[in-house]
């Protein structure tokens, strides 16, 4: 009897549980939803009625805001920028954060600290002299000064993952290896490299969803307008005209879709970054 | 054991190679410093002076921009929205962010679709998250509030302070909670069930269990996340100019956008330097006496 009781208690609390989650999960979605569903109404249909589906659903939006966006271009250099700043951080960082945790000597130290440092240190503290810097080194409107700041920011955390997950690995092959001749950049990528590639795929997910998204950082160097990544592009469109919401829904739509893209395939390693990320905040 | 070990011994034969350090180490070196290290400096260097960004020479004026800031009354008030505003994000997302994690932490069907569902506002970009929810006040809100008669949602949305302030907060909570979430999840997985289970052998209720057994464990989740909600509701920039520009009146502007103002809007770099310096300065006290006290309440498992 008492075990039927509890069996049956917990079978409510299980329903329970799943009506909250699933509630919870449509509250999170509704804004999206109404989003993406508006994009295909027209100006009128939008102001008459959010939730009605689309009477006749077209294009007409996309192709609207797709021109004032200059979609592909600017898909282009948010692309660009994404790809080269993820594999520079991740072969730097790698390499230095692999070089830090098995090097303990008082240079390694203190560039430890350092990078450390800069972890906890917000972009917003430095910005102002970072503009001057990028200027004085001729950056501005390049790929290269974004790629490098981005580089330049989020070592630090990558190091620190990397170096952390290099600990796990037992010395004992690496010392092997020297014996039998490798030589030190062999030994990283031939070796270590393939062992800790979990964690690097880890730091470059995260990474991708920063570096695409980044706005305060991305402003000061990428003003042009064919340099413009997405984020910036969508802030000086709804700056600069004012037009109606059923072509402003399908910018936003649009520009969400590369990483709803990326999300749907990377989706493991974005939500384990999420929790090894964490200790950055 | 082999973890243990190598963590204190280094790696022998070829830590004296400069080349070495030099391929391994120089990269990251030479970027981080020049474009963090060197702007750190210059930073904290340039807040002792005047300079204005534009002239080349600058003279040093001590703590005179510092005594300006404290002056300063719309830095002031953008510091005290900041802070309310980062208040109720915290409180709000991680109780929202503590309570699915706990649900999903439990027995339930399809719990990786949820928990990645529930993440998915924090892939959307700052810029990107604001003008969809612009949509979401001024076309969802208002219709439903005109269909439904309740005003709060009609109400004309960044046409007054108060309306401005609660949107940050509202779209701050929705885009956060998931990313708490997620970290408090990895806590609960990391959680021993035989402390429950004996607290509940010896007779404990539900609550009990939850405040004398499962939030001390939780702790350090705890810590974390509340570090993370404060560091990053405290530094809102982009979702900040996307949703409310300051509107009304820059009256719900944040401390980012104060300091962006005085420093490019106005060429006022060493004022601008100055701000930086002492809201950082603000950040790191409030971090710490937070990371202090919660972490003084974890226990050892």
């Amino acid at each position: 009897m008492i075990l039927d009781n509890t069996k049956q208690k917990e079978r409510i609390f299980l329903i329970v549980r799943t009506v909250f989650v699933v509630v919870s999960v449509l509250l999170i979605l509704v804004p999206i939803f109404l989003t993406v569903m508006n994009s295909f109404k027209s100006a009128k249909e939008i102001a008459d009625s959010v939730v009605a589906f689309p009477k006749n659903p077209n294009l007409k939006n996309f192709q609207d805001a797709w021109r004032r966006l200059h979609y592909p271009v600017v898909l282009k250099n948010t692309f660009i920028v994404t790809v080269f700043s993820v594999i520079g951080c991740v072969i730097f960082a790698g390499m230095t954060g692999y070089w830090i945790a098995r090097h303990d000597n008082v240079f390694t130290r203190i560039w430890n600290v350092l990078f450390l440092s800069g972890m906890s240190v917000p972009f917003q503290c430095i910005m102002i002299t970072f503009a001057t810097m990028i200027g004085l080194f001729n950056l501005g409107n390049t790929y290269t000064g974004i790629v490098v700041s981005f580089w330049a920011f989020t070592i630090p955390m990558a190091m620190f993952l990397t170096s952390g997950a290099v600990k796990a690995v037992p010395l004992e092959i690496e010392e092997a290896a020297i014996i039998d001749g490798c030589g030190m950049l062999g030994l990283y990528w031939r070796i270590v490299f393939p062992l800790i590639k979990g964690t690097i795929f880890t730091i470059a997910s995260l990474n991708v969803l920063h570096y695409w998204n980044d706005y305060l950082m991305t402003q000061f160097i990428l003003t042009k307008k064919d340099l413009r990544t997405i984020q910036i592009a969508m802030q000086s469109l709804f700056n600069e005209a004012l037009f109606s919401w059923n072509t402003a829904v399908a910018a936003v739509t649009l520009s969400m879709l590369p990483m709803f893209l990326f999300f749907l395939i990377a989706q493991k390693q974005v939500l384990h970054g999420a929790t090894e990320g964490a200790v950055k905040g | 054991m082999n973890i243990e070990r190598s963590r204190h011994r280094n790696l022998k034969f070829t830590g004296k190679n400069i080349l070495n350090y030099c391929i391994f180490m120089g990269p990251s070196i030479i970027f981080f410093t020049f474009l963090f290290l060197i702007p750190l400096i210059q930073e904290i260097f340039y807040s002792f002076t005047d300079w204005n960004g534009i002239n080349q020479e600058f003279s040093f004026q001590g703590l005179y921009q510092y005594g300006r800031v404290l002056k300063d009354k719309d830095y002031w008030y953008s510091m005290v929205f900041t802070l309310k505003f980062s208040f109720y994000v915290v409180l709000f997302a991680n109780l929202i962010g503590f309570i699915w994690a706990y649900l999903l932490s439990k027995d339930i069907p399809l719990r990786n679709m949820w928990r990645a569902l529930i993440y998915l506002p924090r892939i959307l970009g700052g810029v990107v998250l604001g003008y969809l929810w612009r949509f979401i006040f001024q076309e969802v809100f208002v219709q439903f509030g005109e269909w439904s008669g309740i005003s709060w949602f009609s109400q004309p949305w960044f046409t007054t302070t108060s309306s401005s302030f609660w949107a940050l907060v509202i779209v701050m909570v929705w885009s956060l909670s998931g990313y708490l979430m997620v970290i408090y999840n990895a806590g609960f997985s990391a959680l021993e069930n035989t402390y429950i289970e004996a607290a509940r052998i010896d007779g404990a209720n539900g609550f009990q269990i939850l405040f004398r057994v499962i939030i001390p464990l939780m702790m350090p989740s705890i810590t974390r996340c509340l570090f993370i909600a404060i560091n990053w509701a405290m530094l809102l920039y982009d979702t900040n100019i996307s949703l409310t520009n300051g509107n009304p009146f820059r009256s719900s502007e944040g401390v980012t956008m104060n300091i962006y103002a005085t420093a490019f809007k106005s060429n006022q770099m060493a004022f601008g330097a100055a701000k930086s310096m002492i809201f950082v300065l603000i950040i790191i006290a409030i971090s710490l006496t937070q990371v202090k006290l919660t972490s003084r309440k974890e226990v050892q498992q």
